[in-house]
């Protein structure tokens, strides 16, 4: 399982958003660094074949990005999405499930299967709009799952859960990263100490640092004080 | 016919591993049995797709028998918690017992039939029977078994 | 004991025994099952099943205006002895809207995100969704046709002509709309160019009453020429812009 990032760009206007980025990915999770506006959001809908990129190519186990077969690998949770308001936590999976091109029996069972594993069976038949952010989280985690992705892209998921979530979200994140390539952008620094094998930090929509995390590495002086949690 | 991969897998599964007794052998030959079906076109297009499937199961474990004569195994205990009572685990030894008694064909039925619950008419497709002869057989190997479990709460009183 | 239980009891026995038959044929789980789907070729929906799937979703107050419309037109077709004619094209612009409402949709639930990414992507689910409200205008406009000419001295030509020509004028300020307001402003935004050209056309033969003449034909022919050349840029607009949406930077 690869993913190959070769020299992707993307400028807007007069300002130049991510800065010709390659990368390669194999399985194991990858934490995303970067303060706001350095280009993570960017990035990342690249790989999710949300925005084309001006140059460069992304290409998973021989996949095109722009090939539909690559977005049938793939499992994106963008920061911050909607849902039609009528919706309700089964009724958003099975649409997405559909849309993500299996069948109504298959929706179904890896629905039902996805609602255990976020635990949120009791609440799949209320409206999303009665949910509380974690909630909505959590079935944006399991809305990512549906297809068994081999690239899982997660935008600020932690965002807006409480610790004890947290942990939950970490030990989940923890057990995918053995089977599939997790890349999660975050601004909080215990995700990464915790989870991530390796950190990509991005400034200024230019690649800086890849590696190993490090225990002394001083995140709060890297974001210059934009820490959460 | 669409077959559902996910629900196919673990019931072609639990059909092989009745027939084997062996979880490694079973998955193989389960996922092998996918591989095939899936290879061949013409097996998804027409509606027999779920007769396919087990026909491809069962000739390819019936290729393993050939390969490896059966040891006789003895009817193991089935996994049960702890906490089953001692009565249930007595029955269902017995029905493990009643069920080899039948034919290696109507146990084949009585599995799919009732345990899968495959659709009849591709159970008779898959065994060249007609409705008929499923429906008797059946029924004539269900009513042994209860026969058997109805002596055994007779036995069972014996030795309370 | 009374004699129906009597009678359970066999029955019981039957579940009982195929209850205990699923326990002893389970099998312990198998172990590989993830890995093994997982490194399939998926398999897909039909085009069929995907845009059946996807008529399902398209709210149920949009094809209620269509019958509502077409109900009125029959019933004052069969009712009324008049010309009904200008009713109707006033009527028009309130289905014609659901085409811009639907494109937009996605985008004013933050929906599009999540859909452009995945298999089927946005493209997809406009396109299906455009193409299936289409056709049931289509089938619509072909109802009101006839409908329309009735006890008109037009005949269906003209009448498919002036039913048609508000109708593009409407998908067009509709799916223009799509494109440029977002938000939930955009539903008055949709509502209100509805309301103004049917307003229009109940006003324009007051104030021009020559309009539905013959002689001035012509003019709708080029005014439907124009209109439909309009929807079709829009309409590829809107398409590519699903290709790749245009975000401000966050």
């Amino acid at each position: 399982m690869e993913l190959i990032v070769d020299r992707i760009s993307k400028q807007y206007q007069n300002k130049i958003a991510v800065d010709r980025i390659s990368l390669t990915f194999t399985k194991g999770i990858y934490g995303l660094l970067g303060s706001n506006g350095a280009g993570k959001t960017t990035f990342m809908r690249m790989l999710c074949g949300v925005l084309r990129s001006d140059s460069g190519t992304i290409t998973m186990d021989g996949m095109d990005v722009t090939t539909e077969e690559y977005r049938s690998w793939l499992g994106y949770l963008p920061q911050d999405f909607g849902y039609y308001p009528e919706f309700t936590g089964m009724d958003f999976l099975l649409y997405m499930a559909v849309l993500k091109g299996m069948t109504k029996p298959q929706a179904r069972r890896r629905a039902k299967e996805l609602l255990e594993l976020v635990a949120l069976t009791e609440t799949a038949r209320k409206k999303i709009k009665t949910y509380s952010g974690g909630m909505k989280q959590r079935l944006g985690i399991a809305q990512a799952l549906l297809t068994r992705p081999r690239l899982l892209v997660l935008d600020e998921p932690t965002a807006g859960l409480d610790p004890k979530e947290r942990a939950r979200f970490r030990n989940m994140i923890q057990e995918l990263g053995k089977e599939s390539i997790v890349l999660l952008s975050t601004h909080i620094v215990s995700d990464i100490e915790h989870i991530a094998d390796k950190i990509i930090m991005m400034e200024d929509g230019r690649l800086i640092y890849q590696g190993i995390w490090e225990d002394d590495m001083d995140l709060e002086e890297f974001y210059l004080g934009t820490v959460n949690g | 016919m669409f077959i559902d991969l996910e629900e196919q897998y673990d019931k072609i599964y639990r059909y092989c591993y009745y027939k084997l007794h062996h979880r490694e052998k079973a998955e193989d030959i389960t996922q092998e049995a996918f591989l095939r079906f899936l290879e061949n076109e013409h097996y998804q297009n027409t509606g027999k797709g779920l007769q396919y499937l087990y026909t491809i199961a069962r000739n390819l474990c019936i290729d393993e028998f050939r390969r490896k004569p059966t040891e006789e195994l003895p009817p193991d205990l089935p996994e049960s918690p702890e906490n089953k009572l001692e009565n249930q685990l007595l029955e269902s030894i017995c029905l493990k017992n009643a069920l080899t008694r039948l034919s290696e064909e109507d146990q084949e039925l009585l599995l799919l039939k009732y345990v899968n619950e495959v659709p009849t008419a591709t159970i008779c497709q898959i065994y060249s029977i007609s409705r008929f002869t499923l429906y008797r057989r059946a029924a004539k190997a269900l009513s042994q078994l209860k026969e058997v479990l109805s002596d055994k709460e007779d036995n069972g009183r014996i030795f309370h | 004991m009374k004699p129906y239980l009597k009678y359970r009891a066999t029955d019981t026995t039957n579940h009982h025994t195929t209850r205990l038959l699923r326990e002893v044929c389970e099998a312990p789980p198998p172990l590989r099952k993830d890995s093994f789907i997982q490194a399939l070729p998926n398999r897909k929906i039909s085009t069929l099943a995907f845009l059946r799937f996807q008529a399902g979703y398209i709210p149920k107050w949009i094809w209620g205006t269509s019958a509502v419309i077409f109900a009125l037109a029959l019933a004052a077709a069969c009712l009324l002895e008049q010309d009904i004619l200008q009713m109707l094209s006033a009527a028009i612009p309130f289905v014609a809207i659901a085409s811009g409402i639907e494109s937009g949709r996605s985008h004013i639930y933050a929906m599009a995100e999540l859909e452009m990414s995945s298999r089927f992507s946005l493209k997809s689910v406009i396109l299906a969704r455009m193409g299936i409200l289409g056709l049931s205008h289509l089938f619509l406009l072909a109802a009101l046709i006839p409908l329309g000419a009735l006890h008109s001295t037009a005949g269906f030509l003209q009448t498919g002509v002036y039913l048609l020509t508000p109708y593009l004028a409407a998908t067009l300020t509709g799916l223009w709309i799509s494109r440029k307001i977002r938000g939930k402003e955009a539903g008055y935004a949709y509502l209100g160019t509805a309301a103004f050209i049917s307003g229009c056309l109940m006003y324009i033969p007051a104030a021009l009453p020559d309009c539905y003449q013959m002689r001035n034909f012509h003019r709708w022919g080029v005014l439907l020429v124009l209109l439909a050349g309009a929807v079709i840029y829009e309409f590829t607009k809107i398409i590519q812009e699903t290709e790749e949406l245009r975000w401000n930077l966050s």
